[in-house]
This record gives C-alpha cells, structure tokens and sequence, in this order.
C-alpha cells in the first residue's frame, strides 16, 4: 500500500494512467445513448476517411479482378483458336495434297466486277442492264452475276458498258445445283411465282426443309457453291418421277442494286 | 511534448486506424488477428516511457471501443492496465533480449483478450473457455509472430540510428 501510495502521489507516469483509467471507466459506465454518441462521433472523426478509401479500393480491386478474369478467359479463346487455325491449315495443306493426287483441276478464282443496276424489267423481273462496266475488264456473255446474298443470273448480251443479265426468276434460266447437305443434285428453274423450282429431284432422293441449295459446277457455266436459296417446300405426288421442291431464293430480286458479275481470272 | 514527438504520437494513431480499416481485414486468419495496437503499446512502454504507453493505450483503445458502443471505455481501459503491467515489470525483469519483449506481448494479449471476452460474455466461463481456444490462443500465438518482426525491426532501426 505504501509502495502504491508512493507511487501514486510522486510519479507522474502513474497519476497519468490513474487518470485516463478513470476516465475510460467513466465511458464505460455512460448512460446507454451518450456511448452511442460518443461512439458514432469517434466513428465520423477517424474512420469516415479512410472507409470512403477502403471503398475505393474495394470497388478498384473488383475492376481489376474482372478485367483479370476476362483476359483470362480471352487468352484461353486465343490459345483455342490457334490451335483451330493450326488444324484448318493443315487440312487445306492435306486438301490441297489430295486433290493433286487425285488429279482434280485446282479450284479456279474468279475476278470480281462491280457493277451498277440502271435498268429493270419492272412486272416480270426477267432481265435487268448492267452499267458502270470498267472498259479494261472484258466482259461477255454466259457470266455468273451475284450479290451479296447468292447467285442472281447470268449476263446475256454486251454492248459498250451495258450488259444484260438474265436473272433466276426468268423461265430461260436454268442452274445445276445441289442439296448442300445430302449432295442431290437438280436443276434450278423458274415457273412463276416467289419461289423457284428445284427440279430433277428423283423420288428416291433425300431432301428435307431447311436443306441449303448451292450450285453444283456441273453444268460448267456456274462456278460450284454458290449459294441460291433453302428448301421451303417439297411435295410427293405431283409428278410420278420427280419431287416437286420448292426453294426460297436467298437474293431478294424486288430489291436488286449493287450487282457483280464474276469473271474467271486468268 | 515537443512538436516531434506529438508529431510521432499522431503518426502512431494514423497508422492504427489506417491499419484496422486497410489492412486487419487482410491479416487475419480464421479465427486469429494480430493485435497491431497491444504491440506498439508494449514497445512505446519498453522503448519511451509509461506516459506514452497510457496515453496511447487510452486514445487507440477508446478509438478501436468506439466500434461497439456497448462496451466503449472497456478495451482502452484494459490497454492501460497492459502499459501499466508492462512499465512494472520492466522495472524488475531485464527487458533488453528480444524474446522477453515477445513474450510480454503475448502475455498482455492473452490477459487482454481474456479480460475482454469475460466482460463481453458477462463472466460466462464456458463460453469464455471455447472462445479461449478458438480465438484468443490464436491471436495471441500470430500477434507474437508479428511482434517478433516488428520489434526486431524497430530494435535494428534504434540501433543503426544510435551508430551512425
């Protein structure tokens, strides 16, 4: 005690913590809702600050996180379609091998002409005149002309820059095609209506809805796969040899405009 | 107090709220939380003076109480008798090997701790005893690590000051 009494009286060091002892005991025992004010004072004056930083941060680390995860998930695709593009190329290499070995013709490129629709046969949608044609590039007759979305006719006559092009929808027309998924073959042709006809089909021929229609380079005029239109319809019955078959042309012919005619390069 | 040391006392404050706001959440683990403020208590008390202990127990315990109001003078009582308990016995025992100065920290957490959560759970000894195990034995043992890093580090940087 005596010791204590000392210690208490004389040393400073002591009278300090006797007193800020009291004085933490003191807010021990405050009435309920002074503590809680003291408490959300304290909070305001040191923590406010710093939880709006640590807010920041969190907020910064998610971004950063996410931004973590999507890279990952691209280098993956990355490292995903290389190895796709690796394969691809060697099947085109063992394609290319194949067809030598077989002895088939290399598949030929064609040159691309642009050209501008300036006239139209407006009821029958038969034949449309084709202008704008470069005078360098030679145009004749007998060329496949497409758009964007497939085969649209072939040229017929050239005169100067004017070509005309007989187009599907005209009864003259006629393509050699196939199924694009079961490899039919048919002849493509025009007997009114919005639809074409795939014709030649045999009763015994695989077709469904829905199958791509292409043409099949047969007929040596069209070159092979371009795209005509899908099968919309097929019937049994009409005719006792052949499948009526119904297809939907992929070029809209009411809205013809930028037209090219392909011309093989040399 | 001169400019430098209030300067220094500031400094000490800032970076217990800096690190309970960043950095506790980082820290711990399960159960276990080194407790930053009880090892800067024990060394300001060993290395300044029981003015600096106390002072420094009462500001960074009634700032850390103030997260629950219910209990608000309580921690920072318990950090001054810690200082208290350390100036008294750094009076008796040599305080100078770094492993006395761990193994203080580890005794004020425990005492700390043990106070607290009795306080807390209204001296319910059952509760007190799993919290023992589950939490305070923890946090004493990974305190201790911390301060064994801590303290070195503040022993080489005196000591580098004192030589050159």
């Amino acid at each position: 005690m005596k010791w204590i009494s000392f210690a208490v009286v004389k040393q400073k060091a002591f009278r300090t913590s006797l007193t800020l002892a009291a004085v933490s005991l003191l807010f021990l025992f405050l009435p309920k809702e002074a503590r809680e004010s003291v408490s959300a004072a304290i909070q305001t004056i040191f923590y406010s600050h710093f939880y709006g930083i640590k807010d920041k941060l969190n907020d910064q680390y998610e971004v950063l996180f996410k931004v973590y995860d999507i890279n990952r998930q691209l280098n993956a695709k990355i490292v995903d379609q290389t190895l796709e593009l690796t394969s691809l190329r060697e099947h085109q290499k063992e394609n290319e091998r194949l067809r030598n070995l077989l002895g088939f013709k290399e598949t030929l490129g064609y040159d691309l002409i642009p050209a501008e629709i300036i006239a139209l046969d407006p009821k029958r949608r038969q034949n449309a005149v084709l202008s704008e044609i470069s005078s360098e590039k030679s145009v004749s007759s007998n060329l496949p002309v497409v758009n964007v979305d497939g085969l649209v006719g072939k040229t017929t006559s050239v005169l100067n820059d004017l070509v005309t092009v007989e187009l599907l929808t005209s009864p003259n027309c006629r393509v050699a095609a196939r199924d694009a998924n079961t490899r039919v073959l048919g002849i493509i042709r025009w007997v009114g209506g919005r639809h074409l006809l795939l014709d030649n089909v045999s009763l015994s021929d695989t077709v469904r809805v829905g199958d791509t229609i292409i043409t099949s380079g047969l007929g040596g005029r069209f070159p092979e796969n371009l795209p005509i239109g899908t099968i919309s319809n097929v019937e049994v019955g009409r005719s006792p040899f052949f499948k009526t078959i119904d297809v939907a042309p992929f070029v809209d012919f009411g809205a013809l405009d930028e037209l090219m005619i392909l011309k093989r390069s040399k | 107090m001169t400019s430098r040391k209030l300067l220094m006392f500031v400094g000490l404050v800032l970076s217990v709220i800096v690190y309970q706001t960043l950095l506790a959440d980082l820290l711990t683990v399960g159960s276990a939380r080194p407790d930053l403020i009880l090892i800067l208590i024990v060394w300001l008390t060993l290395t300044r003076d029981l003015t600096w202990g106390v002072s420094f127990a009462f500001l960074a315990g009634i700032i850390e109480d103030s997260h629950t109001p219910q209990f608000l003078g309580l921690g920072a009582f318990l950090k001054i008798a810690g200082a208290v308990a350390v100036y008294l016995i750094s009076r008796r025992v040599r305080t100078d090997r770094l492993i006395i100065k761990i193994g203080m920290v580890a005794a004020v957490v425990l005492a700390h701790d043990i106070l607290y959560f009795l306080v807390v759970y209204s001296f319910d000894v059952q509760l007190g005893f799993a919290t023992l195990f589950h939490t305070i034995i923890p946090s004493a043992a990974y305190t201790s690590v911390i301060a064994a890093v801590v303290l070195y580090l503040a022993e080489r940087q005196l000591t580098i000051k004192f030589e050159s």
